[in-house]
Parts: C-alpha cells; sequence; structure tokens
C-alpha cells in the first residue's frame, strides 16, 4: 500500500515537473520554444513523413488483425460482463472526447482549405471539380479512418490489460506487462506514463487556450459585439473551468456521460437542420461520393508521399494532424479504455472505427459540401475568407449557417456546441490525468482531478494571457513523435500478451475463471 | 460581393530540396532511416516471439 502511494506521487510530481518546465518555458521564451520545437518537427516530416502517412495503414491493418482473428471474441474483462454503458452513450463519449471542437472548427475550413492549397487542390491547376473531390479525399483521410483507428486502438491496448488482466489503467502497462520478462519492460513503462501524464497536460492546456480564443471570435462573431481584451478571455476560461471540473469530479456515468450525450443531440440537430434546408439532393449524393473516397482513397492515399512536390502543404495538415491524434492518445487512451469495459475486441474495433467514420463522412459532407456549393456556383465568399484569413479559417463554419434561416438560433447552437465539445474534452483529460498520476485505479480520485483541472487551467491561462499558445502546440505535437513509438510498442506488446494468453489456454475458460475469482 | 478566388492559381512547386546533394547529410539521413526502420521491425519481433513467463499485475 506504501509502495502504490509513493509510485502514486512520484509520477504525480514527475508529471508535474514535465509540464511545468514547458509551460514555463513557452511563457519566458515563446519564440525560441516555438521555432527550436516546429524545427525539429519540420525535421521529423523532412525525413519520416512517408513513415506518417503510411502509419494508419499499418494500425487498420492490425485493427482489422485484432478484429476478425480469433482475438476478436475476447472481452474486456469477465466473459459475463455486460457493458457498462450503453452503445449510444459509448459511442457518444468516445466520439466527442475523441474529436472534441475540432468537429465544429474544421466542419467547413478543413476541406475548403485542402480544396484550395493541396497538391492535388486548385493550386495544382486541378478543375474545381476534382480539386473538391480530392479535398474531401484528404479531410477523410485525416478524421476518418486513421484517426479512428489510432483512437480505438490506443484504448484497447490499455483496456485488455486493465480489464482482462487485473492490471492498472495507465499507458505504460501494455509495455511493462506485456513484456514483463524483458528487463527494459518495466522502466520504458514507466518513461511512458510520464510523457502521457505530460503529454495529456500539455496537449489539453493547448486545445483550452486556443478554444478560449475560438470561443471568444464565435461570440463576436455570431452576436457582433466586440469582445477585444483580456476579461472576456477569463469569463470564457471561467466558464469552461466550471463545466469541466464539475463532470470531471462525477462519476463517469454522470457527468462525462451527460456532456456526451448533450454533445450528440446538438451535433446532430444542427447537422438535420442544414441537410433539411440545404440542397439535399446534392448532399445526398456528396455523401456518397465522400463515403467512396473514404473507404477506397484510404489505402492510396496513406502510400502517397508526394515525392517531387514541396511538401509544405502535407507538412501542416496531413502530417502534423496525424502526429497531434497520437498526442491525444495518452489521456484519450485510458478514457476509451475505461468506458469499454464488457466489450469483446471485435467490437471495439468496429465499433470505434467505422462509427464515428461514417457520422463523420455525413458531417463533412454536409458542412463543406454547402461551403463547396458556395465556392463553385455561389458567389465564392467562402473561399475567399479562407484565402484572406488563414488563421481564423474555422470561422467558415459560421458563414455557411449564416447562408441559411434563422441564423440567431444556430448561431447560439453553434456557441454551446464549441463549449461543450472543448469541456468533453477536457474532462475525458482530467479523468485520464488524474487516473494515470493515481498509479492507474478505475475510478479517477476526486481530489486529484481537481488538481489536474487547476493546473492545466493554469497553464492555458498563462498561455492566453502572454499570448504564447504556439510553443506550448509545439511541445503537444513534438511529444507525438515518441510517443509513437511507445504506441507501437505497446500495441507489440499486447499482440504477444494476446499469443501468450490464448496459446496457454482456452481464453473463454480463462475469462470464465477470472469471472469466478473476481466474484 | 467579394471576388472569386483566381483559377487555376499558379502550377504547385517543386520540392526545392530535390537539388541538395551533401553527402555526409545523405549518409546520416540513411543511418537514421535504416535505424528507424530496423526499430518497427523489432517490435514486429516482440510481438510474434513467445513470451517466456506469466505475470499478472496487481491493481
Amino acid at each position: 500500500m506504501k509502495k502504490i502511494k509513493e509510485n502514486s506521487s512520484m509520477l504525480f510530481w514527475y508529471a508535474i515537473v514535465f509540464t511545468g518546465i514547458f509551460s514555463i518555458w513557452a511563457v519566458v521564451n515563446p519564440e525560441g520554444l516555438t521555432s527550436t520545437l516546429w524545427g525539429w518537427v519540420n525535421l521529423y516530416h523532412a525525413n519520416f513523413s512517408w513513415f506518417t502517412m503510411m502509419m494508419p495503414l499499418i494500425i487498420l491493418g492490425i485493427c482489422a488483425y485484432l478484429a476478425f482473428s480469433k482475438f476478436g471474441k475476447i472481452k474486456l474483462g469477465k466473459a459475463n460482463e455486460k457493458p457498462e454503458f450503453s452503445t449510444f452513450s459509448w459511442l457518444g463519449m468516445l466520439f466527442t472526447a475523441g474529436i472534441g471542437v475540432g468537429l465544429v472548427n474544421f466542419g467547413v475550413a478543413e476541406p475548403l482549405v485542402h480544396y484550395l492549397k493541396s497538391v492535388e487542390g486548385i493550386m495544382s491547376g486541378a478543375d474545381a471539380v476534382s480539386a473538391a473531390e480530392s479535398a474531401m479525399k484528404y479531410t477523410m483521410f485525416i478524421w476518418g479512418l486513421p484517426a479512428w483507428a489510432i483512437y480505438t486502438i490506443s484504448g484497447l491496448v490499455i483496456g485488455y490489460f486493465a480489464y482482462s488482466k487485473q492490471a492498472k489503467f495507465l499507458p505504460g502497462t501494455p509495455i511493462e506487462e506485456g513484456f514483463s520478462d524483458k528487463k527494459w519492460g518495466k522502466p520504458v513503462g514507466k518513461i511512458t506514463n510520464v510523457v502521457a501524464a505530460g503529454a495529456a497536460s500539455l496537449t489539453m492546456a493547448a486545445s483550452i487556450g486556443l478554444g478560449v480564443f475560438q470561443v471568444k471570435n464565435a461570440v463576436s462573431a455570431v452576436t457582433g459585439w466586440n469582445l477585444d481584451g483580456m476579461r472576456f478571455s477569463i469569463i470564457i476560461l471561467l466558464v469552461l473551468f466550471a463545466i469541466y471540473t464539475t463532470a470531471a469530479v462525477l462519476p463517469v456515468g454522470k457527468g462525462m456521460k451527460i456532456l456526451g450525450d448533450i454533445n450528440v443531440v446538438v451535433a446532430v440537430s444542427l447537422l438535420v437542420f442544414v441537410f433539411v434546408l440545404g440542397n439535399s439532393p446534392f448532399l445526398m449524393s456528396f455523401i456518397m461520393q465522400t463515403l467512396k473516397n473514404t473507404f477506397l482513397g484510404v489505402i492510396p492515399t496513406s502510400l502517397e508521399s508526394f515525392s517531387f512536390l514541396d511538401k509544405q502543404w502535407s507538412f501542416d495538415w496531413p502530417n502534423t494532424t496525424l502526429i497531434w491524434w497520437i498526442s491525444w492518445t495518452p489521456f484519450l487512451g485510458i478514457f476509451i479504455a475505461r468506458i469499454s469495459k464488457g466489450r469483446t475486441i471485435r467490437q471495439i474495433v468496429l465499433a470505434g472505427v467505422l462509427v464515428p467514420t461514417l457520422f463523420l463522412v455525413v458531417w463533412f459532407s454536409v458542412f463543406a459540401g454547402t461551403g463547396f456549393l458556395d465556392t463553385i456556383i455561389g458567389d465564392g465568399s467562402i473561399i475567399q475568407y479562407i484565402q484572406d484569413y488563414p488563421d481564423d479559417v474555422y470561422l467558415s463554419f459560421i458563414m455557411v449557417l449564416q447562408q441559411l434561416p434563422l441564423f440567431q438560433v444556430t448561431g447560439i447552437i453553434f456557441i454551446v456546441l464549441i463549449l461543450v465539445f472543448l469541456a468533453t474534452s477536457a474532462t475525458s483529460s482530467m479523468i485520464s490525468l488524474s487516473i494515470i498520476t493515481s498509479n492507474g485505479p478505475e475510478n479517477a480520485p476526486v481530489g486529484r482531478t481537481l488538481i489536474w483541472s487547476i493546473i492545466t487551467t493554469m497553464v492555458a491561462f498563462a498561455n492566453v494571457a502572454t499570448g504564447t499558445l504556439d510553443g506550448v502546440r509545439a511541445v503537444a505535437v513534438i511529444i507525438g513523435i515518441p510517443y509513437m513509438f511507445l504506441l507501437f510498442l505497446s500495441i507489440s506488446g499486447m499482440i504477444r500478451q494476446l499469443r501468450h494468453d490464448t496459446a496457454n489456454e482456452d481464453y473463454l475458460n480463462y475469462q470464465q475463471k477470472l469471472g469466478k475469482e473476481r466474484s | 460581393m467579394t471576388k472569386k478566388v483566381p483559377l487555376p492559381l499558379p502550377d504547385y512547386p517543386l520540392n526545392k530540396h530535390l537539388a541538395d546533394n551533401n553527402l555526409l547529410e545523405n549518409i546520416w539521413t540513411s543511418i537514421l532511416i535504416i535505424g528507424f526502420c530496423i526499430l518497427l521491425g523489432w517490435f514486429v519481433k516482440l510481438a510474434f516471439e513467445p513470451k517466456k513467463e506469466e505475470k499478472r499485475g496487481k491493481k
């Protein structure tokens, strides 16, 4: 007991020191930190962008292997374990924790940026129609199957050990347990925990800080109010802090579940509204076209390395975003594992990868499709805005809503959606940070959740106040690169353990035995 | 009414580093890339080699 407490407080203090060093560096020398770290990120991209693009294909292949092999039948937990959450709530939490506010911020902006700037966009001389189609292919490559395969596998590796092997809910557990026969297994697992805790707090601080600016700009765009000055940023930060802290200290079945359910209902309502009042026949055919590009385009896009062309767009969008998804896996993995008890590996892989991807096909097709109509046959105001204001492209979502009736209502729904999405991702992050730095219990201790909520908000505040968000964002992206190796090592550890378990005994019998031992 | 984005814009530029040809840098990056591939290959080997003993973690 004493040892568990010692381990727990050591990890907690390591994580605090890790977060503190980079946060102080970001505030004291923002330009130095930003240029150094983005320099490293670009150096990585220059040498390994071929791998970053191919990585999702490898992970999708591993997901397919796990789902359709004998391992697919293995349940996380006892053989007779029932899922803790309904499928609707499980998918809602998985989806909103994973995608968060990006769904709204990039729903219109991302496809239009690719339309304009990608290697197959109009900058390459492509015609408008093929540029629009390829823009959706790249958007869905970034947000679709690759993102969800990365998230799902990160949850699965932890969930398998936590529920089926009674191990701790820690990012380093798959390495520690999967390689328990290797001398390096334990130390590498512990390093993984520290890196994961630091990555989780800095990634979330960057997201919250960026979110404050986005909410402020959104409120300003919808209401026409002038919200310049720190006062409004502080108010927005406090509102967000109140929502995610309350949700994080409540049990997952209450706080996080309610936020996830609200998100799904509000997002689907807005989607239906735009579909019904927009050009539905076009949108329906655009959904089908995007569906084709999502599933048939994933392999060729993954193997695309743009050898002869200038790679800046590729570095800035597909490469950096795929690494950014990896930076989210330390806390998302813990959270996805935490909510997936009682589900089989096959269910988790199929539902976790396919359902969010299918929803995103519809979401991006409807919102970006409306944006493309304006671009190709309309007055072109949205694409003009994207070209003129590259740092505020996310406001293009509002421009789509403005073109439809009842903007006074949908504008407010838009602001609510941003706030709740941000709060949901932050909540899952606080819960995971608390679990990681408390030595991996199933339920996050309230006190530690509260501490992380305060620390992360303070880091976000320091960066908002000093305008140094780019530094923290750069740290969050750069951590994704070493973490990618740790994620692959974790996957290797899980496959090793699965092969070991299923080779030794009939696994369903083993699970039943485990159930009896526990009860 | 805003003006439309000019269509088409200039052709996509070529990768300007293609002409770079520093021998030492080439050797260094090749070592890095080969090391990277060996590391990933080792992960695959680890996944499929038999695990020696069973050790259960306790919560």
